[in-house]
């Protein structure tokens, strides 16, 4: 069997004395696309970020890409790694937030190019082509000189996929990236992340686009109290769900969708 | 009421302002005050042409250099303890925390002409200082009035500047921090790249205030010997006793370096607009 690209055991981590992870284990092969559902407060995007190393778990492991996340061991103890090294951990997924979180002060270009020029120090004229490369494929190359203020919510969640898929990592995250957005822009970034998906890249995406995940994912986590609950290949999740909850869930969010 | 038949006829007239009798009022009011104090300061008891002959006397002009160099020393290293304090005042660790709050809450606390008065009797406080590998030297002969101005003026300064630049930092949205360290941004290059020149954007305007202050601030410093510009101004008027003549001249350097120097605040305020909605 080839190596998980994430592999997760026994993951806790509350907020205070709210436990919002308890106990979430998973395997993810190379290469395939899951969507993580659930209400919220369920841990979904907690675990994400635990992923992305924006949180850090109380209890539990995760390896991604064959390296332990944030500790590693030393004389038969776990123990936290250098701000360095997890800084640089963090390049091995690309992460793509609900709000954007371009960079106001530099343009959609500059933004994409960043992470590679300065932090992969790697020289800029090489950086810039592929930059620019990777903007076309957003569909926003006629957009590389402008500034996020004026860009439209649309424009820049793919401009923050491409600033994402610059460091070129092996997993990409996506939390919630379509909840802010205006509905006519929700589908152009949904069309670039399922081109991120048929390229190959792993991607797990904490979302409420049931379609999106119906049409794309190859298996749907569902997350309820900071558990996964269920964890199905796709088909079988949306055709024939196991828990109650799970039923309740799908029942509550294809009502609401069919009534709107 | 206005039948639609009356309103037709009415589209066809052109339209007037409304005469603001306030404004004209107080206008006037303005005016005249403004003539009556011309005309007091006009026939009150200064020779105008001492002003003018003083206005660019060498001594008057080497303390305009002082007082801006002063200035601008002081400033400066306001600005680099100012920011290191900003840091520690946010840092999650506590020592660094309480140094800074400990440390804004002294200087902000003491009126700096105190300060001032502090750093320059320093020798009474420690009549000797031992610089580890340098020497020793006495206190008197290093705290010259320009090394205790800049201290008093300067590290009186980074309190307020601390302020300013904490305020500056928190304008920055965490999901800035989080995108950087998700690009693999260490929290360093974090605060170089992204961090400080979003916040130093919003700190300009009141850092531009802060240093028209620091320049009349400088001021003080004639009580300590300093020879800046008021300092040379009153040294001329102990010999000549024209008093306000000097002061005139003294009030009109300070008003003309503000003058220059609120444009180069705008300038500094376009470039680092960059990016904002347009």
């Amino acid at each position: 069997m080839t190596e998980p690209a994430i592999w997760i055991r026994n993951l806790h981590k509350s907020f205070g004395a709210n436990p919002v992870l308890r106990g979430v284990s998973l395997d993810i092969p190379p290469g395939q696309v899951v969507c993580v559902l659930g209400g919220s407060g369920s841990g979904k995007t907690t675990m994400l970020r635990c992923i992305a190393q924006l949180e850090t778990a109380e209890d539990g492991l995760i390896v991604m890409s064959g390296e332990l996340l944030g500790l590693r061991e030393r004389n038969g103890r776990l123990v936290p790694r250098s701000a360095h090294d997890i800084a640089r951990q963090r390049r091995l997924a690309g992460m793509v937030f609900q709000r954007f979180n371009l960079f106001p002060h530099m343009t959609a270009l500059e933004n994409v190019m960043e992470g590679p020029v300065r932090v992969q120090k790697r020289p800029a004229a090489e950086v810039r082509s592929e930059a620019l490369e990777l903007l076309r494929s957003v569909g926003l190359e006629h957009r590389a000189d402008h500034y996020p203020a004026q860009l439209s919510g649309g424009q820049q969640q793919r401009v923050a996929i491409a600033r994402a898929l610059a460091l070129k990592p092996a997993v990409m995250l996506f939390d919630e990236p379509t909840s802010a957005l205006d509905p006519e822009s929700v589908g152009d970034v949904l069309a670039v992340m399922k081109s991120v998906a048929a390229s190959g890249v792993t991607m797990l995406v904490v979302t409420h686009e049931l379609s999106f995940a119906r049409e794309v994912a190859d298996r749907i986590l569902f997350m309820d109290g900071g558990v996964i609950l269920e964890d199905a290949p796709t088909a079988d999740f949306f055709g024939t769900p196991r828990e109650d909850r799970t039923r309740a869930f799908l029942a509550a969010v294809l009502g609401q969708k069919s009534t709107a | 009421m206005t039948r639609t038949t009356e309103a037709s006829r009415l589209l066809a007239l052109p339209r007037g302002g409304r005469i603001a009798w306030t404004q004209i009022a107080s206008g006037v009011v303005l005016l005249a005050l403004c003539a009556w104090i011309i005309h007091a300061f006009a026939v009150g008891q200064i020779e105008w042409r001492y002003v003018g002959q003083f206005l660019f006397v060498p001594s008057i002009l080497r303390g305009v250099g002082a007082t801006l160099l002063m200035a601008i020393c002081a400033m400066a290293l306001g600005m680099v303890v100012g920011i290191v304090l900003a840091l520690g005042r946010l840092s999650t660790a506590w020592l660094p925390r309480i140094v800074s709050g400990l440390y804004v809450w002294l200087f902000r606390g003491v009126p700096v002409i105190l300060q001032l008065l502090i750093w320059f009797n320093l020798a009474l406080i420690f009549p000797h200082v031992t610089l580890p590998g340098v020497g020793s030297y006495r206190t008197v002969d290093l705290m010259t009035p320009f090394l205790s101005a800049l201290f008093g003026l300067g590290l009186n300064q980074a309190a307020y500047i601390a302020e300013i630049f904490r305020a500056g930092f928190q304008s920055v949205d965490r999901g800035q921090y989080e995108a950087a360290s998700a690009i693999g941004m260490t929290r360093l290059m974090a605060m170089r790249r992204i961090i400080f020149p979003q916040a130093f954007r919003t700190v300009i305007p009141p850092l531009g205030n802060e240093f028209i202050n620091m320049i009349k601030l400088t001021s003080l410093a004639s009580l300590i010997q300093y020879p800046e510009v008021l300092h040379n101004a009153e040294t001329i008027y102990y010999a000549n006793t024209r008093v306000i003549e000097l002061l005139i001249v003294a009030g009109f350097w300070y008003l003309t370096a503000v003058t220059v120097l609120s444009p180069l605040q705008h300038l500094l305020e376009r470039r680092f607009a960059r990016g904002k909605s347009s």
